[in-house]
């Protein structure tokens, strides 16, 4: 083991329990994803009536 | 295609959260702020977690959370530590140097050393190439050499061994 990481490992040594809270991260990520999920949908339905919306304009030329 | 498996996740973040967040305290130099790096860093491999899992790279989406989540956190690393009025212990003395350095050198360093991770692992996890990782840690480990001896601690190990590995 080298020396600095051995330093490392002591100086690294908790200096009190601490637990990650399991639900706010399952409720946090969900609503991430969701939020993503809602942009995704959202850019391709602009993209869908941006699409139509130019077609109407080359038929109605 | 990997679904969002709640279960494997919290698997995930109990056998990990622990490592994550000491490595997290290395780069930050601070507790608090290396639990809420540790917190939003597995918030992220939440929602990365089917592509991670896809790859075969949820401990690299981990690392790459965590390494983000610190530069947004401590960018600077921490100033003060809570334990700056106590008397100088070697481990508090290296940690307060580390956050001295600049991020890049610090990402480096505490990856290579602590969590022994291979130059081309540690390039995967920065987003940079092998041989900038392995000019930032030459770099930072005399920039370490320096802050330690600039704070007086002569006397302390100088990795004079690491120094010729990483050249």
């Amino acid at each position: 083991m080298s020396e600095l990481r051995e330093i490392m490992l002591d100086a690294a040594t908790p200096d009190r329990d601490w637990l990650a809270d399991h639900h706010a991260l399952l409720h946090e990520g969900r609503r991430r994803v969701r939020r993503r999920r809602l942009a995704i949908a959202t850019a391709a339905a602009a993209a869908t009536v941006l699409a139509a919306a130019l077609a109407v304009a080359v038929a109605s030329r | 295609m990997p679904v969002r498996d709640d279960a494997r996740y919290v698997e995930f973040v109990a056998a990990n959260q622990q490592r994550l967040r000491r490595i997290a305290y290395l780069m930050t130099g601070d507790w608090q702020v290396a639990a809420a790096a540790t917190q939003e860093a597995l918030v992220r491999v939440y929602v990365e977690w089917p592509r991670a899992v896809r790859a075969g790279a949820l401990a690299t989406c981990a690392r790459q959370s965590l390494v983000a989540a610190v530069a947004e956190l401590a960018p600077a690393g921490t100033a003060a530590p809570a334990w700056a009025d106590e008397p100088d212990t070697d481990r508090q003395v290296v940690v307060r140097a580390l956050a001295r350095l600049p991020l890049e050198q610090r990402q480096c360093l505490v990856l290579r050393f602590y969590d022994s991770l291979a130059l081309d692992d540690c390039a995967a996890v920065l987003g940079c190439e092998t041989a900038e990782v392995r000019a930032r840690t030459a770099e930072g480990l005399v920039a370490l050499r320096r802050e330690l001896s600039r704070q007086g601690f002569d006397d302390m190990p100088l990795f004079s061994q690491q120094l010729e590995g990483v050249r």
